[in-house]
């Protein structure tokens, strides 16, 4: 009986290029000098850890290998294969790679006045724009994020998102799937629209022109002697799936009331979506578990008197500081239950790091989130399956199991409840990173950074003085420098007398903050992005405190 | 005097309220009993009576009366020696508006609607709720010759948006004319109109347009009707509709009479020009928000039935507010020309009744004039009259009680009710101490 013809059954070559396989190997591989060192590193095996496969028991002790950027085998009773390399994991932990839902690593936008009108930019791919060499994404390995759904927040219709794995050589080879799905933003774009109200306006009537043009083209295509041909618009054209709701958009939301904007748009024109930010799904957990639509929640906390609702108490009221401190105290743990309020409602949830300043604080507030109520084996889920099975790559990625990408998060501790666990190894497509433990941080005296500064910084002879403020808690430091009119909020982390802060300029994008401090001088630069980078060194001021008591206000 | 006693009709009470609630007041979900006992109360449209009780129940005002029994359980507030009026309205304002008041990007955008963007815990709104304030008209702001949509909203602080938002509140559109629209200090020197006669040339061609999108679509289902008719063998192919625009749509409702326009103006010659473009397609008569010049054409103005939202006393500011006068109220007043007194600020707003006493003392016009100024007149001017405005049977329980005549200089605002509901209690607040009366440096720290 003759078996039906599969894809399998087809050649992937044809015949002739089969017969010349052997030699055009030979000519890809002849210019690397060491041949070995193509495949050093690509057959792993970690031993003896823990591995928390994410499909069933945790198997206590066990060797998980890896080859050609695939899991091979894992198990309590496997033996390394001869050609591996092998990775102690003793007394480490190993995840299913960690899935940033929602994110804004790699992108390297250029500034404002440079970039395209994002005000429908559906056709494109996030990672037009994005930087495979970038720092940026080892400071997300760091944190045990192995893939992102990179997405743009500075569109309305700020086109497709992408979910790329984060260590590569280039974004085709990176790319697990694109594209996944269309992003929505409420990010005015300098001319028109320029305010929220006619962002929304435009979302309105983008959207009926997408429908529109699918009239057009439909119409076209049956009976094209009818009627003048139809402007080619591609933009418009990848926007009529959303339009016509088969496809989801995926709102980016903050504010409480941002929940509602995108609630009264997609009833309106009837659309299929997701959600991504959410800070304030607290606010609204009556919306979301309505809503029943997946939700990508990201992991920056605003700070309380940006939520909404913060006058509400304390408007004109005179508040003795126990009050105050009652208050903020109410506010914080609300900010900090925010994943936890989402797992409660029932939908499916992600977690991810889209808005925050600095990924550096990814892995604590997750514990942050973990301690406000969110079961921790929840969160492992919102950061293996959940998103896998949102963005539809279940067979590939979320879980330990042969034959998925070998997307591995390795750590030292539980670092769902561990403050002291940090990411050990990270292994992207079977490539591995290792991370040297965290230095123990810097205490008091000497090592505190906390307290006011004041700066000189120099670039292309020309100088300039400002003022720095820096608020130290354990090794995180957040910052504020006033200089030349400008003043720049930064947010980093100071540890080993090493001060590293990023911050960002409005219409000129990101700035670096990088000094060594001994005792009361610091000594470093200013990353200006494209622009160069400045001389920057500092003085402490001397009669001002550690940073501990400085009153926000 | 009225006196209303209190029957209790159980079925038929349910049944109004049900039916009330489904059909007429969708925006009461909040609604409250409350009894307000003897004071002297300003009904604004029914004199003023003293000794006199207010009850509300369901929100609504259900009772006005001496002696009146409150009925058990129900909240009673002891207004004796206070004079209770209607709550407070600015028909003005731009408090409570997220990310931006002024598309000014394009000179005609009534596509964007302030409704989108309401932003509910804008402090502001207490500091407004402090001085009677119940209900603000948030407005686009005046950078174009055709703004966005305003949204009337009462400042229910600590409730989410959706129920400050008054849903049977009339659309109203801003227009606006003169130095703001020509972007005479701004530094874009690019933005269609630069002159008054621009504006005028745009306002024609604004609504002229939606002309020709109505006629567009009438003669679309003319032809579709045609085309659904005719014989399916050889009827060719069918018509395209026309594409939907949101901007014109909101035009052509604004040219169908639909929306109130309301029209920044100052100049006289430039409210000639809005209200001749407006009689020559046919619009029915709006509001000229400011209108600084009025007084010189109040005539035409009650002539055209244009009414007006000012400032009470400010002037010389700009070039084009250089002629306005205090005693505009006054003028507009004697001519039959409705006016109400508005703030445009979220301090202003919490002072207007003060506001409205300078109608006296300019001109003076008659008290309860005055106070008409700040309460039913800005009601008529925004189509809400049935609801807020006045204190009447049916009406909302929306009340501010004040410890003088509001508009002597010693009054001040005690408590603030929405729907029967409480927002501010001055007894009850305990302001911090910047914001009391300060003796030396006056009283612009007060709430």
């Amino acid at each position: 009986m003759p078996r039906p013809v599969t894809h399998r059954d087809r050649p992937l070559f044809p015949r002739a290029v089969r017969l010349l396989l052997p030699a055009l190997a030979v000519v890809i591989l002849l210019p690397l000098s060491d041949v070995s060192a193509q495949y050093e590193g690509r057959v792993y095996a970690v031993t003896g850890a823990r591995l928390v496969t994410g499909t069933g028991p945790i198997i206590e002790s066990g060797t998980i290998v890896l080859r050609g950027g695939l899991i091979e085998a894992l198990g309590a009773n496997i033996s390394p294969p001869a050609d591996a390399v092998l990775v102690d994991g003793e007394g480490l932990t190993v995840y299913p790679g960690f899935i940033d839902a929602y994110s804004q690593a790699g992108l390297a936008l250029p500034d404002r006045q440079e970039r395209e009108h994002a005000g429908n930019i559906a056709s494109r791919l996030a990672t037009d724009h994005f930087d495979p060499a970038s720092d940026d994404l080892a400071a997300y390995r760091q944190q045990g994020l192995t893939t992102a759904l990179v997405a743009r927040s500075d569109g309305v219709f700020g086109g497709q998102a992408v979910l790329i794995n984060l260590m590569g050589g280039d974004v085709p080879s990176m790319t697990v799937r694109a594209p996944v799905v269309q992003v929505m933003g409420y990010e005015g774009q300098g001319d028109y629209p320029g305010t929220l109200m006619a962002v929304v306006a435009w979302q309105r009537q983008t959207l009926i022109d997408a429908s529109y043009h699918n009239l057009l083209l439909t119409r076209y295509s049956r009976e094209p002697r009818s009627m003048a041909r139809p402007p080619a618009d591609p933009d418009l054209e990848a926007l009529i799936p959303v339009a016509k709701g088969e496809a989801p958009v995926l709102g980016i939301v903050h504010l409480e009331n941002d929940f509602k904007r995108l609630r009264s748009l997609v009833a309106e024109y009837s659309l299929s979506y997701w959600i991504a930010g959410a800070e304030e799904a607290f606010r609204v957990p009556d919306l979301i578990e309505a809503a029943g639509v997946p939700i990508l929640v990201s992991l920056n906390f605003p700070s309380i008197n940006q939520v909404t609702g913060y006058w509400f108490d304390r408007a004109y009221r005179n508040l003795d500081e126990a009050e105050t401190e009652a208050l903020d105290e109410r506010d914080e743990t609300a900010v900090h239950s925010n994943a936890a309020v989402v797992y409660g409602t029932g939908v499916p949830f992600a977690l991810g790091t889209g808005g925050m300043r600095s990924v550096d604080s990814f892995l604590k507030n997750l514990r942050t989130s973990v301690e406000a109520g969110l079961p921790a084996g929840e969160a492992l889920k919102a950061l293996t399956v959940n998103p896998a099975s949102i963005f539809g790559v279940s067979d590939m990625l979320g879980t330990l199991e042969p034959g998925k990408i070998a997307n591995l998060t390795v750590t030292s501790g539980d670092v769902f409840t561990d403050e002291e666990a940090w990411i050990a190894h990270v292994f992207i497509d079977g490539r591995k990173e290792t991370f040297e433990a965290p230095k123990p941080r810097a205490t008091g005296g000497g090592g505190a950074v906390g307290g006011e500064w004041t700066v000189s910084v120099s670039m292309m002879g020309e100088a300039a003085e400002g003022d720095l403020i820096l608020d130290q808690t354990g090794d995180q430091v957040t910052g504020e420098l006033t200089i030349a009119g400008l003043t720049i909020e930064f947010e980093g982390s100071f540890s080993g007398g090493e001060l590293n802060l990023k911050g960002s300029i409005p219409d000129l994008g990101a700035v670096t903050l990088t000094a060594t401090v001994e005792g009361d001088k610091m000594s470093g630069s200013l990353g200006l992005g494209t622009t160069g980078s400045a001389e920057l060194t500092g003085m402490r001021k001397p009669d001002a405190g550690t940073g501990e008591g400085r009153v926000e206000r | 005097m009225t006196v209303t006693r209190l029957k209790v009709r159980p079925f038929s009470a349910l049944l109004v309220t049900i039916l009330c609630l489904i059909v007429v007041w969708p925006q009461t979900i909040m609604a409250q009993d409350l009894f307000i006992r003897g004071g002297t109360v300003l009904t604004i449209t029914e004199g003023n009576l003293t000794d006199t009780d207010v009850y509300i129940k369901d929100g609504r005002i259900a009772g006005i009366g001496q002696n009146l029994e409150a009925p058990e359980g129900v909240r009673v507030i002891d207004a004796r020696g206070l004079f209770v009026m209607p709550g407070i309205l600015d028909d003005h304002s731009h408090m409570g508006v997220d990310r931006g008041i002024n598309e000014g990007s394009r000179s005609v955008v009534p596509e964007v609607s302030i409704a989108d963007v309401i932003k509910h815990d804008d402090p502001a709104f207490f500091t407004a709720l402090a001085g009677g304030i119940t209900t603000i008209h948030t407005m686009h702001g005046s950078a174009n010759s055709i703004g966005g949509q305003n949204e009337t909203i009462k400042l229910k602080w600590g409730r989410p948006w959706e129920e400050l938002v008054i849903k049977n509140a009339p659309g109203t559109l801003k227009f606006a004319l003169g130095e703001n629209v020509r972007r005479s200090s701004s530094d874009d020197p690019t933005r269609y109109p630069r002159s008054r006669s621009g504006v005028a040339e745009v306002m024609r061609e604004s609504f002229q347009l939606a002309q020709n999108y109505i006629d567009d679509w009438d003669d679309y289902q003319a032809e579709k009707a045609a085309w659904d008719r005719a014989n399916r063998r050889n009827r060719g192919f069918a018509p395209l509709p026309p594409k939907r625009d949101l901007q014109l749509e909101v035009m052509a409702k604004a040219l169908r009479g639909e929306l109130i326009i309301r029209c920044h103006a100052y100049r006289a010659d430039e409210m000639a020009m809005m209200m001749e473009v407006c009689n020559e397609f046919g619009v029915p008569a709006g509001v000229f928000e400011h209108a600084l010049d009025g007084y010189k054409i109040a005539p035409e103005l009650a002539r055209n039935g244009w009414a007006t939202s000012v400032f009470a006393d400010s002037w010389g500011y700009k070039i084009e507010a250089y002629e306005a006068i205090p005693y505009k109220m006054q003028i507009h007043y004697e001519h039959g020309v409705r006016t109400s007194i508005n703030s445009d600020s979220a301090e202003r707003v919490r002072r207007l009744f003060q506001e409205a006493a300078r109608g006296v003392k300019y001109g003076g016009v008659p008290e309860n004039e005055c106070l008409k100024m700040i309460t039913i007149n800005a009601a008529l001017n925004l189509g809400i009259d049935s609801w807020v405005g006045s204190i009447e049977l049916g009406k909302d329980g929306d009340i501010a009680i004040f410890s003088h005549y509001p508009l002597h200089t010693a009054a001040r605002c005690e408590m603030t009710i929405i729907e029967g509901e409480i927002y501010f209690d001055r007894s009850a607040t305990d302001v911090a101490a910047d914001w009391v009366i300060d003796p030396d440096g006056g009283d612009r720290n007060r709430p």
